[in-house]
């Protein structure tokens, strides 16, 4: 038995369903001053008063020594390119017209990053070391998401 | 049973915490983690560089929405930059992450252990009760469109024709649960109920109704487990866990005995004889049996051999299993009182355990000084039964 | 613990607080699609539903006759023997009489759900399906029961393909 053949194409067949649930996730504690941060064009990271360490995304305890003496700060919203992709395909697997440039940006002082999209440049010119700056979206159309960030660019001098 | 008796180090709960349980949360599943785990420390002066590695549990990924949910929740659970291991076996996985902390201590590879269970089901929509859609088979079981009821309701009505038991019989183990629950400052469903109001709840899948099921919950609860060195050194009351066991029956779960769970039985004589307990029924004082609904309290006093096959709604009604009774089952308000964020839900009757032993179960508390406690859990495809028993 | 901790954490909130905003969240629909291979035993099990037949597998060592078919008996752990048609009446084991949908909807019309031991299989051996044409305060554990299929023209290999058990 464990020999057997299937004895037609029409046996070797496949049974296609899918798993029909949505997900809603609570922001949190440290997350609701985080994105209300957003929502106002900040930047709000978690400064843990026992070890000295700042976190963005911000926590609610330090990761670290894992206490809850944190302080928020708001952080100028300038970094720098750690790391960057291009993305040539969507999440089905399809060629996008566009490529995405997708970035990780560290800030100074901080442990973490963003990771975000990378916009107003083309993907020859970017380089890793590159000083952003992070773009919000027009006040009336931020949310309290991640997505309140449009993307991040290129520091302009000013 | 081929398991080692020798050379195995002595383990003690020394800490344990716990956030309330709720229907829906605000906290983050990391953040609920991390109230909890910081408790457990907290309750024994621990600090986290104490901690040689976490253990954590937390059943489908699909309730909390996050795919690798244990490595999600590792940093809440305190396991940054540490050894870190999750455990799932469903509904049982609360007992069993108890089980993993134990064999890591035992095993002499580490002296404390942080054990963490979490649940944040309110996350799954449209109902966390379809999340359970998919332990069903794929191709010969969910085609029917099941839902999560049917199966307890079919394994209940089997156990009620068995042994020709009515709903009354059960409902009782609605109304002490929930009245346990009163004193318990994390509860979600405690209430004073009667039979009557269990009978008259809404009905779900005959036998089910309202009454008879616990409550989806948001929650987390955390232990600390230590070597007998390293507990003396931190408290002068550790509980120890005297002895561990856990069973897997058939996954063709339309081909098992509905009305008896086998593999519990089997968990409970591996941990009895592991722990030299002869008469289960004399030597155990208080037992925390897994209690999702109503009749699964007495479906599983039996498979722990506290009563015998038939009987134990016969006890219940005796008042046996009342908190100020012979056997105290369920102090805590179990499941269908203090709440049931899946995995965190069999570590908080290991917790309760922890605090009944030491005698600081405050309002809760069981009389006569209990010595030997059980907690159980049970899951999977109704085919898992964990098992840990804890003395003083 | 009512000496160490007074007040637990954990905030709860209210449908509300989360449809009016009050507090954030993020939602997400995952695209989860799949195609299972039905594999060996379930492709010939799932072929046969659609010629009508019941299929079931016999280990000759322990003697079990089993459904649905599998390539090894899990007790003995060693490959199964032959396969076996079935016939496509049974038992009772046990039933519910459920009111709500798998994600927690009312049904105005009761589903009956049960586990049906068929016919020349072992004991406690059965099926996951449901019971039609009968009313619910009728239906008794021990009731024989009859497959009831969907004519062959609608069948495709599936389950489904019996539209429900009904009492012979």
């Amino acid at each position: 038995m464990p020999l057997d053949k299937l004895s037609h194409p029409q046996q070797a067949r496949a049974w296609f369903d899918n798993i029909p649930i949505q997900n809603q996730y609570t922001v949190g504690i440290a997350g609701e001053v985080f994105f209300r941060g957003l929502m106002d064009g900040k930047l709000l990271a978690a400064h843990c008063q026992e070890c000295g360490r700042t976190f963005l995304p911000p926590t609610l305890y330090c990761g670290n020594c894992f206490s809850t003496s944190g302080e928020w700060r708001e952080i100028v919203p300038h970094g720098v390119i750690d790391t960057f992709t291009v993305v040539h395909l969507d999440l089905e697997d399809n060629r996008l017209e566009q490529p995405e440039l997708i970035a990780l940006v560290r800030f100074e002082g901080c442990e973490g990053g963003l990771i975000h999209r990378l916009g107003e440049i083309d993907a020859a010119q970017v380089e890793v070391g590159m000083p952003v700056e992070v773009v919000f979206r027009p006040p009336q159309e931020r949310e309290g998401s991640i997505l309140d960030i449009a993307h991040v660019r290129p520091l302009t001098k000013s | 049973m081929a398991f080692r008796r020798t050379g195995l180090r002595r383990v003690a709960v020394v800490g344990a915490g716990m956030t309330k349980f709720v229907r829906r949360a605000q906290e983050t599943a990391q953040e609920l983690a991390f109230h909890a785990s910081r408790l457990a420390l907290d309750s024994c002066g621990l600090r986290i560089q104490d901690i040689g590695a976490v253990c954590l549990g937390t059943a489908p990924d699909a309730f909390d929405g996050v795919h690798m949910n244990g490595e999600y929740l590792s940093d809440g659970a305190g396991a940054y930059g540490k050894p870190f291991m999750r455990a799932y076996v469903g509904g049982g996985t609360g007992v069993f992450s108890v089980i993993q902390g134990w064999y890591h201590v035992a095993s002499g590879l580490f002296d404390a252990v942080l054990v963490v269970c979490e649940e944040k089901m309110s996350s799954c929509l449209p109902h966390p009760q379809a999340a359970f859609l998919t332990i069903f088979d794929h191709t010969t079981e969910r085609p029917l469109k099941p839902n999560l009821l049917w199966i307890f309701a079919l394994e209940m009505n089997r156990y009620m024709q068995k042994y020709g038991l009515s709903k009354k019989d059960i409902a009782r183990v609605a109304v002490k649960n929930k009245r346990n629950a009163m004193d318990h400052p994390a509860a979600q469903l405690a209430a004073e109920i009667t039979v009557e109001d269990v009978l008259n709840s809404e009905v779900l899948a005959w036998p089910v109704q309202r009454l008879d099921v616990s409550p989806t919950s948001d929650g987390a609860v955390a232990v600390i487990l230590a070597s007998e060195d390293a507990a003396k050194r931190i408290t002068d009351k550790p509980v120890w866990i005297k002895s561990v066991g856990w069973c897997l029956d058939s996954a063709y779960w339309t081909n098992r005995d509905l009305s008896y769970p086998e593999y519990v039985e089997r968990a409970a004589r591996m941990a009895y004889e592991m722990a030299g307990i002869k008469e289960p029924r004399k030597e155990i004082h208080i037992v925390e049996p897994y209690d999702p609904f109503d009749y699964k309290e007495l479906h599983h006093l039996e498979g722990l051999l506290l009563a015998p096959k038939g009987e134990a709604p016969r006890l219940l009604a005796e008042g046996v299993f009342d908190r100020d009774g012979d056997l105290p089952a369920t102090p805590s308000g179990g499941l269908l009182g203090v709440g049931n964020p899946i995995a965190a839900a069999g570590l908080m009757k290991v917790a309760e355990l922890f605090w009944q032993l030491r005698g600081e179960a405050g309002k809760r508390q069981v009389p006569g000084n209990p010595r030997t406690g059980l907690a159980q859990a049970w899951g999977d495809l109704m085919q898992v039964g964990t098992v840990a028993i804890l003395g003083v | 613990m009512a000496k160490i901790v007074r007040e637990l954490p954990g905030l709860a909130l209210t449908p509300e607080d989360i449809s009016q905003r009050k507090v954030l969240s993020t939602s997400w629909v995952p695209k989860a699609e799949y195609a299972w291979d039905a594999g060996i035993a379930m492709g010939r099990y799932l072929e046969e539903l659609r010629n009508g037949r019941l299929m079931g597998v016999r280990h000759r060592r322990c003697g079990r006759t089993v459904i649905p078919p599998r390539i090894f008996c899990e007790q003995c752990f060693a490959p199964m023997d032959e396969w076996g048609e079935l016939p496509d009446t049974g038992t009772v084991n046990t039933f519910s009489i459920c009111y709500v949908s798998w994600d927690v909807k009312r049904l105005e019309v009761p589903e009956i759900p049960a586990v049906i031991e068929i016919d020349g299989t072992s004991p406690r051996v059965g099926i996951l399906h449901k019971l039609g044409e009968v009313d619910p305060q009728q239906v008794k554990v021990g009731m024989p029961v009859k497959a009831v299929w969907k004519p062959a023209e609608e069948r495709n290999g599936a389950i489904t393909d019996i539209l429900y058990f009904q009492p012979i």
